[in-house]
Parts: C-alpha cells; sequence; structure tokens
C-alpha cells in the first residue's frame, strides 16, 4: 500500500468517484492527480469508475407509456386516513397488552389453584356459601346434579372432589346434615371435606383476579374494536384511492 | 421558471389543468426515475401515477424552492413504498416487477444486432442496480442516469452533498464489480480487468 501525505490508499479510493465528477475540493483534487501519476492500481480503479459512469449515462431515457395527467382533481384523503399509522400501533399496543394480562391472569390462577390445595381452609367462601345453599335448593329435584354444576365458582374453589362431596350431600340428607355440623363424611380421600372447611383461594390471587378480568374484557374489546378500525381502514383506503 | 410558478400556484389552488401541465413537463422525470428505481414498466407507470396523485393532494403544503426535487422525492417515496410492499407479498411482487425486455428503445441508427446487444447491456445495468441498497440506487439513478448535480440530488434524497457522495462512490464500486461478471457485454477497461 502506498501512503501518499498521510492518507492512505483506501482513502485514496474512496475519493475516486468524486474524482471522475470534478467535485473534489481542489487541493485533494490536486493531491489525488499526483498519487494517480504514480499509482497504477488507482489507475485501473478510476479507469473502472469511468466507464461505470459512462455506461449509466449511456442508458436511455424511456419514453413515458402514457399520460399521467389527471383526469379529475383526486379526492382529498380523509382525515382520518392519515390516522392509518397510529392505528395500527395502538392496535399492536393493545394487541401486547391482553397477551401480558391474560399471561399473567394464567400466572396467578396456576399460583392460587396450587394455593388452595395447600391451604388450611379458615372461613368459609362465598362460593362456599353458594354450596350450602345448592343442598337445600336441589332437594327433591331429579336435577339436583346440573343445579350444582351450575355453581362454577363453588367447582373451581372445592374442585372435583368436593363436588363428588356435594352429591353426596344431595343424596343423602342425613351425610349433609353431618356436613352440615362439620362431621366428617364417610368417603374416598379428598370428598371428606365440609363446607366450613372448603378450601377457598388466598386472598391476593382472589382479589387480583376479579380486576384482571375486567382488564381483559376491556383490552378484548378495545383490540377488537381497533382491528375492526384499522380493516375498515385499509379497505377504505384500498377503494379510495383515485386513478387520473 | 416563472411559468412553473405560476402553475404551482395555480394548482395549489386546485387548478387540476395548470397540474397537468406541471406533469407533462416532469412525468419523464418521475417515470424514468420509478423505472430505474423498481425496475419493471408496469410498476414505474403505477408509481408515477401515484406519485402525481400524492403531489395534487400535498401541493398545498409546498413552499417553494425547486420543484422537480419536491416531485422527485415524491416519486423515490412511492418507489419506496412499493418496493416495501413487493416485500412483504414476495408472490404478487415478482410479477409486477419483473423487467421487461422491450423496454429499451430501438435507435433508428442501430441495427437489430446492435439493439440487441444494447438491450441485453442495459438489462444488465438494472440487474446490476436492483441489486444496489436503495439509496445507492436513487443515487445512480439520479446522478449518473438523470444527470443531476449533487445539490438537486440531495434536495430529492432529503440528505447532504456529502452523503450522496458517499453512496454514489460506494453504488459505483458496486457496479464495477458486478459489471465485471459480464466482460461480454461489456466495453474497455472493466473487459480488461476481469
Amino acid at each position: 500500500m502506498k501512503l501518499t501525505k498521510g492518507i492512505s490508499h483506501a482513502r485514496w479510493q474512496e475519493d475516486l468517484s468524486a474524482y471522475v465528477d470534478g467535485r473534489l475540493a481542489s487541493g485533494r483534487q490536486q493531491a489525488l492527480g499526483a498519487h494517480l501519476s504514480e499509482c497504477l492500481l488507482c489507475q485501473r480503479e478510476l479507469a473502472g469508475l469511468r466507464e461505470v459512469v459512462a455506461l449509466l449515462r449511456r442508458v436511455p431515457q424511456a419514453p413515458v407509456p402514457r399520460s399521467f395527467t389527471l383526469s379529475q382533481a383526486p379526492a382529498r384523503r380523509p382525515w382520518w386516513l392519515g390516522a392509518m399509522l397510529p392505528l395500527r400501533y395502538a392496535t399492536a399496543v393493545a394487541a401486547v397488552l391482553l397477551v401480558a394480562v391474560i399471561t399473567g391472569d394464567l400466572v396467578i390462577r396456576s399460583t392460587g389453584t396450587g394455593a388452595s390445595t395447600l391451604a388450611p381452609a379458615a372461613s368459609p367462601s362465598p362460593a362456599a356459601a353458594v354450596v350450602q345453599d345448592a343442598p337445600e335448593k336441589a332437594k327433591g329435584d331429579d336435577n339436583a346434579p346440573d343445579a350444582l354444576g351450575a355453581t362454577d365458582s363453588a367447582e373451581a374453589v372445592s374442585g372435583p372432589a368436593g363436588f363428588v362431596a356435594d352429591l353426596t350431600a344431595v343424596n343423602d340428607d342425613a351425610t349433609a346434615s353431618s356436613l352440615a355440623v362439620g362431621t366428617p363424611a364417610a368417603g374416598p380421600p379428598g370428598t371428606s371435606l365440609t363446607r366450613e372447611a372448603a378450601p377457598s383461594l388466598p386472598e391476593t390471587p382472589a382479589a387480583a383476579r376479579g380486576p384482571l378480568r375486567w382488564v381483559e374484557a376491556g383490552l378484548a374489546v378495545a383490540v377488537t374494536l381497533l382491528a375492526a378500525a384499522t380493516l375498515a381502514q385499509a379497505i377504505a383506503r384500498r377503494r379510495g384511492t383515485p386513478r387520473g | 421558471m416563472d411559468l412553473e410558478v405560476g402553475l404551482v400556484q395555480r394548482s395549489q389552488k386546485g387548478d387540476v389543468d395548470a397540474f397537468n401541465q406541471l406533469v407533462e413537463l416532469y412525468q419523464g422525470h418521475v417515470y424514468n426515475l420509478a423505472l430505474r428505481m423498481l425496475g419493471s414498466e408496469s410498476g414505474a407507470a403505477d408509481a408515477a401515477q401515484e406519485t402525481f396523485i400524492s403531489a395534487f393532494r400535498a401541493i398545498g403544503g409546498f413552499r417553494g424552492g425547486n420543484f422537480r426535487s419536491w416531485l422527485l422525492r415524491i416519486a423515490a417515496n412511492a418507489c419506496k413504498d412499493m418496493l416495501r410492499a413487493a416485500r412483504a407479498r414476495p408472490t404478487l411482487s415478482l410479477e409486477a416487477l419483473e423487467p421487461d425486455p422491450e423496454a429499451t428503445p430501438r435507435s433508428h441508427a442501430e441495427s437489430p444486432e446492435e439493439h440487441a446487444l444494447r438491450a441485453e447491456l442495459i438489462a444488465q445495468i438494472q440487474q446490476g442496480l436492483d441489486a444496489l441498497p436503495q439509496d445507492q440506487r436513487l443515487a445512480l439513478a439520479l446522478v449518473d442516469i438523470q444527470g443531476f448535480s449533487y445539490e438537486d440530488a440531495a434536495g430529492v434524497m432529503g440528505t447532504s452533498v456529502g452523503t450522496v457522495k458517499s453512496r454514489l462512490s460506494r453504488g459505483r464500486a458496486r457496479m464495477r464489480d458486478y459489471l465485471r461478471n459480464y466482460p461480454e457485454l461489456l466495453p474497455g477497461q472493466l473487459r480488461l480487468d476481469t
């Protein structure tokens, strides 16, 4: 590599393009000219560049295939079409938030379920109260399992084992009484839960899940509306683009 | 220039006839820039039409200066949008942006063989342009093909003269390397260098 006045050979080559167009500063143009007089490599590079430029300048201007004049004034773009990009970003942000909230809810739910199986029942939960009422309503009713089955939250709290216990209560008044006073009922392990002893979710996850569901629902509605608006805009934009 | 200023002012008041006179003045520049950026006649025609529609809508915001540069900046953006859309929908874009071998106009002075050779050379140049990054392609299309000054090219590209120089330098070097792969089409030094 040949150096001239501290300028690297690579730097000279960067200047060759501007040198072809005579667009280097005068001092630099002269310095590069002096370098070129003694550097065969740069001479070849320069010749190659000149040839490229000559080829590109020979590319003909193509005739226009048709006139691009406008037959009428294009309709003004509706203001809301200008909101296309912000709307897309808003939809994406809402969708990401929705996924995050659902994920958080699932995490809390799984944590809460795990805790409920381990946590000792201290007091009856509202769900347990629902379970408590159910046998009364279900007495003498052939559709008792349905009546009980409708108490989803109760089932979620007590789980399948609790549900079996409730069925037992429906079919056996004595057992129901014993359950009511907290006597352990006969049956497989896990079915001997009293209503008072029915496990309830820890307070914190349960308290957090309520608002989370509202947030989830709100975000789901927002995502749906935003996505619908974005789609409507895209369709309107495609249909509304006038041609001259 | 006075005529152009008058046409722009009338266009800003919504005069389509005045705007159409501007279209006729500049449609060749716009179409050819789009042709070199996109490499296809049909794509270039779509981009040119989109450019003039957008320009009419936006002309109220034109605050003077070089109208041609302003218009070609809109054209360059329209081409970039189309290239972006083509990347997003490759199955549609391949057909729409396919180079047209008949795009090279034939000179009366040249024989059919010469025309075929020149058309092939131009097709190779276009492929070389297509292989460049968009900004370098735009610089070569403006300065080397359309003959813009560095300053005007900088105005179209919305950048500095120094950046134009740099993009030109890199783009030309890449083109030189690309064209060395086709020595049979090239005259002179490029063929000797291979």
